[in-house]
């Protein structure tokens, strides 16, 4: 019974001081680049992925554009099959284009998994 | 014996005579000395130089009526200078003579009624920006000149005797004085003379000069402390005196160049800046973008630059200003036709004529099944769609290349801009890619080379074949096929060799990276890759991961990617987690130190890279920021916004 008892206050000292873990926060003011306070899983990395899942009723050729227009993908959906892309886009992008026979679409990059089917 | 003993009288008289001579009983006698000018009445001050004609003799001499001696009185040395009246006494010994006579001149000396012309200095006493050589003169003819620079007062005795002009290569104060015989010493002339050699750091423009789609409120700054700027916006140049002292941003409604100078009290001005702004209405856009349609669609035209108006006109003519129809409502298009637009606006150049053409029709000329409207390739069927990463354009991959030491985080020792066009077929699969690459910078000392690699082996090697590569040496071991050999994945080498495709201006460290230094035109390469026909889907290329890296100084074994993307095959595994590396491996953490810096950057679209020894932090205002919130601050850090960056950190020509 008192070696439980040992666990147990063993067990809630080791939950109290892993919950009183402090977050390393950021620098305020960082003079050089060794002031920088980096987590260790940043990637550095300016974009981001999307899966795009594109469907429509005919075989046409869905374009995909970035926000202003410009071209970046194409491929040829086949009628009712879905069609699956990855898209790199700069991580500031908040809307991706769409373009099937004529129709252009502006659709908010709210999910990583973006589907969209062209009626 | 008669003569025996007048041989010893002799003897004896001689031997008296030496030890007499020797111990200066009978040693010769010195010439008195003589004074110049001679005794008498003179109006002081008055110089008088003491000689003696006998050669090589000391001189002593009293001033207080007391007959010098060999042992008393001031040992003569120069001139002596008497102000009143004055009875010198001197007598000359020494060098195997007896003291001399006792000279005795008396001076009666009348009070002086004018004065030595202070000295003036040439140039003048003021500020000037160069080593300056300065000439002391007095009007007093004849007059002699003494001069300090350590900020002590000359006279008569102390001082350096003014001999020819003084150089002074740094802020000093000079004091002077003149003096002349029978006239009372001038007044000590003091002059500061201010050397600026440090200016004042030029003004900066923020934004800087550019072509713009909207109204700006150009803020202009100096890295001095201080500095008050005066800027122009007539085209003249601003001075100290001249323009507009800065006092708030200015509102640039209308195309302008503003020329801007800095200058602070104690610093050089600095050089004038020169910032010109073009306003241009935003070139409208078609949506949907021109292509092909089977059925009618309705196009609309937009601009980004508030309040423009646009013009259209679909009959082939050229719209203006004043000539097409202006643009209210969404165009029909329910037949095939080509649009054309500007838009316009007061104050602005107009935007440039977008023509976009709306193919309406289903035939399909190569029978591969996209019809000729939306194919890439109507008249090829074994190509038919264009794929780019990054759209339209290029991006950027920048490095260090001190790995695994930490550089200096410029981020420029090799800078390259990055495209790819990848053709598809009607079937999706790859057919072929165009990878372009342009070198824009290297700013190492070490020899570098460039290369990447595939994501995966989803497409093997011996499916694809590459040409166009830029090999010069030869530490690089390529496959027939054009890929590198002894690698686990598809792995491409650009370049082997950064210095023999951007040759050294000749000044200014690394190519590309000095500012001011002469700029190198950028060297471009495109790779053709091709696939093995109609087997691989097009998502399998994965080319938006693609992995680039650099090889440090042609030793292949050592290579730098990007933070967290791992090494090809032939990179040199014990080097990880040495110097400032700190890899693990074992859970694909890579090319990061302890405090997780990296060594390269990725944009896409063409980054402003640092100048040499900036620091990108230096040169990007809110890079720290986007740092350390893991990406989630200002993810657009590096456009070229308002108060994004310091454009002075930057590389520009």
């Amino acid at each position: 019974m008192k070696t439980i008892r040992v666990v147990l206050v063993a067990l809630i000292a080791a939950v109290a001081f892993t919950s009183c873990k402090k977050e390393i926060l950021p620098n305020p003011n960082p003079q050089t680049m060794d002031d920088l306070i980096v987590k260790a899983d940043f990637s550095w990395k300016t974009t981001a992925d999307y899966e795009l899942t594109l469907q429509g009723p005919a075989n046409r050729v869905v374009s995909v554009m970035e926000q202003d227009g410009t071209l970046i993908k194409k491929c040829l959906v086949v009628a009712n099959k879905p069609y699956k892309m990855d898209v790199t886009l700069p991580a500031y992008a908040s809307t991706i284009r769409l373009q099937y026979n004529g129709v252009a679409v502006d659709l908010a990059l709210d999910s990583k998994k973006i589907v969209y089917s062209f009626k | 014996m008669k003569n025996t003993s007048a041989y010893i009288k002799v003897l004896g008289l001689a031997l008296v005579s030496f030890f007499l001579m020797s111990s200066g009983v009978f040693a010769a006698k010195a010439a008195k000395p003589t004074m110049s000018p001679a005794g008498g009445t003179y109006t002081g001050p008055l110089t008088v130089t003491i000689s003696c004609s006998t050669p090589g003799v000391t001189i002593r001499y009293t001033t207080d009526g007391v007959n010098p001696t060999s042992t008393r009185g001031t040992i003569y040395s120069g001139p002596i200078r008497i102000t009143g009246d004055t009875h010198i006494l001197a007598v000359a010994y020494g060098n195997g003579y007896s003291t001399s006579s006792t000279a005795n001149y008396n001076y009666r000396i009348n009070a002086a009624t004018t004065t030595v012309a202070a000295p003036a200095f040439s140039p003048a006493a003021g500020t000037y920006n160069s080593t300056q050589s300065v000439t002391i003169t007095s009007a007093t003819s004849g007059a002699t000149i003494r001069y300090t620079t350590d900020g002590s007062t000359p006279d008569y005795d102390t001082g350096t005797l003014y001999s020819g002009a003084i150089t002074i290569s740094a802020t000093a104060t000079i004091k002077a004085i003149a003096y002349k015989d029978g006239m009372n010493d001038s007044n000590v002339t003091t002059g500061t003379f201010t050397i600026q050699t440090i200016p004042v750091s030029a003004p900066v423009f923020s934004p800087a000069a550019g072509t713009y789609n909207d109204v700006q409120t150009v803020a202009i700054s100096s890295a001095t402390s201080g500095a008050t700027i005066r800027y122009t916006t007539d085209g003249s140049t601003p001075t100290a005196s001249n323009g507009t002292v800065y006092s708030a941003p200015i509102a640039v409604n209308t195309g302008m160049t503003i020329k801007a100078i800095a200058y602070k009290s104690g610093l050089l001005d600095s050089s004038v800046s020169s910032s010109v702004y073009v306003l241009k209405v935003a070139n409208p856009i078609l949506t949907p973008a021109a292509g092909g349609f089977d059925r009618p669609t309705s196009v609309t035209i937009s601009t980004t630059t508030p309040g423009a108006t646009i013009r259209y006109t679909t009959n082939g003519t050229e719209p203006t200003i004043s000539t097409g129809t202006v643009y209210s409502s969404a165009i029909p298009v329910n037949v095939s036709m080509t649009i054309k637009a500007i838009a316009y606006k007061t104050n602005f150049t107009s935007s440039d004529v977008v023509s976009g053409t709306y193919t309406l029709g289903s035939e399909d000329g190569d029978g591969d099944g996209v019809i000729d409207v939306e194919d890439d390739y109507p008249q090829d069927a074994t190509r038919a769609l264009n794929n780019f990463f990054p759209s339209t354009g290029s991006g950027t991959v920048a490095f260090e290349d001190l790995w695994p030491s930490q550089g200096d985080f410029d981020l420029n020792d090799v800078v390259v801009d990055f495209s790819f066009k990848t053709i598809t077929n009607a079937s999706n699969k790859l057919v072929e890619t165009y990878a372009t690459f342009v070198l824009r910078a290297t700013g190492a000392a070490l020899r570098n080379g460039f290369g990447f690699q595939f994501a995966s082996n989803a497409i093997p090697g011996s499916a694809i074949t590459v040409t166009g590569m830029q090999m010069t040496k030869d530490y690089i071991s390529l496959g027939n096929n054009g890929l590198e050999n002894g690698q686990a994945k598809p792995t491409f080498i650009v370049f082997d060799n950064a210095f023999d495709l951007l040759a050294n201006p000749g000044t200014g460290s690394g190519i590309n990276v000095t500012i001011g230094a002469p700029n190198v035109e950028p060297a471009t390469i495109t790779l053709h890759i091709v696939y093995t026909p109609n087997t691989y889907d097009a998502e399998l290329l994965d080319i938006e991961h693609f992995n680039p890296f650099i090889i440090v100084n042609m030793v292949r074994s050592r290579e730098v990617h990007l933070p967290d993307y791992a090494p090809t095959s032939l990179q040199d595994m014990s080097m990880f987690g040495t110097y400032d590396d700190n890899s693990i491996p074992v859970i694909n953490r890579y090319y990061k130190t302890s405090t997780n810096l990296p060594w390269g950057l990725m944009t896409l679209e063409s980054f402003a890279y640092p100048a040499e020894k900036n620091p990108i932090m230096d040169g990007y205002v809110h890079y720290a920021e986007w740092a350390q919130s893991s990406g989630q601050k200002y993810p657009d850090w590096f456009k070229d916004l308002p108060g994004y960056r310091n454009n002075e950190k930057l590389y520009h020509k």
